[in-house]
């Protein structure tokens, strides 16, 4: 569980990098940047949740 | 380009490129660009950092000019776009792989080392073993076949006060390595230079000759046994780190690569 939490700040300094390439304005970065945080988050649980079930049994 | 990237002040590009580049966050301080300066340079530093702690300082691994193996030429690639770094690291490489890296044969003169290791000696009265700490003082000599080094240790065994004489067999692993101490082996002698024993141990290696430095594959096996999946991971931070910077480089350079229907918030009007 540790080691998965390593994902969170991974994922929060790569939607503020990412955003602040696209946009100038401080606050569309800030704004913009946790929303795809947010996705990122989101997606990854998805996949998790997948993952968790395939390997149900193995 | 949107009208809202006319208005940026790029300053020289190529310049906050270079500098972009070469120190994360750097090119866009020289632009005057303060809040993209801390968040480059929080992010990809701060990616760098992590992986380079996690992996306990071995993540940073160059190719050299002549040993182009694919796995690290490829390793390399993502973790290249952090400039001052990955220049050393092409340039430690090169050290590394140098005819010159070798166990050296003598020493330019007189040096002194924070030392630990073991000993073992016995004379025609006593037998020493254990644990040693204490300072390691080696100078050039002459030996049986030629220059070699030789010296005294001065410290204690097991806690007791000890000075030991070194013959003329002492030895140094190589200058450049990716471990942080350099091994030591050499024959205590009396005052008559007659054998008494071993020792062994290590003395400190300048961070200079040891950090990005490669890694042979049974360091490479240690590295993976040590530090388990972690060291996976710490890979992927510098990775991320190096490809992050590629962004911030282009930002540097071009501005903001806004997208189709990206629009800023204007400007307020000048007072």
């Amino acid at each position: 569980m540790l080691y998965t939490l390593n994902l969170l700040p991974l994922a929060a300094v790569v939607s503020l990098v990412w955003t602040a390439t696209r946009y100038e304005s401080t606050p569309t970065i800030m704004r913009k940047s946790v929303r795809l945080f947010t996705q990122i988050l989101f997606f990854m649980a998805l996949i998790l949740v997948g993952l968790y079930f395939l390997s149900r049994g193995l | 380009m949107t009208v809202s990237s006319l208005k940026i002040d790029l300053r020289n590009p190529a310049i906050a490129g270079v500098l972009a580049f070469l120190f994360p966050g750097a090119g866009h301080f020289y632009q005057r660009r303060f809040f993209k300066a801390f968040v480059f340079a929080f992010g990809v530093w701060g990616s760098w950092w992590t992986g380079m702690a996690m992996s306990d300082w071995k993540a940073l691994q160059a190719p050299a000019r002549d040993h182009m193996a694919t796995p690290t030429v490829l390793k390399f690639a993502g973790q290249a776009g952090v400039g001052l770094p990955s220049m050393w690291a092409l340039y430690q490489a090169d050290r590394y792989y140098s005819k010159d890296n070798t166990s050296p044969i003598t020493i330019p003169g007189p040096q002194e080392y924070a030392f630990t290791g073991r000993m073992e000696v016995r004379d025609s009265s006593s037998h020493q073993s254990g644990d040693v700490t204490g300072t390691l003082s080696l100078v050039p000599a002459q030996g049986d076949f030629g220059p070699a080094i030789s010296g005294k240790l001065t410290g204690t065994l097991d806690g007791k006060p000890l000075t030991l004489n070194l013959g003329t067999k002492v030895n140094l692993d190589q200058p450049i390595r990716s471990e942080r101490q350099i091994a030591v082996t050499a024959s205590a002698v009396d005052d008559k230079g007659d054998y008494l024993g071993e020792l062994s141990g290590k003395i400190p290696r300048s961070i200079w000759n040891w950090f990005a430095c490669p890694l042979d594959s049974q360091e490479e096996a240690e590295w993976h046994r040590d530090r388990g999946k972690y060291q996976e991971l710490a890979m992927v931070f510098v990775w991320i780190a190096g490809l992050m910077n590629l962004l911030a480089v282009w930002d540097a350079v071009q501005g903001p690569a806004y997208g189709y229907n990206d629009e800023e918030t204007p400007p307020p009007p000048a007072a």
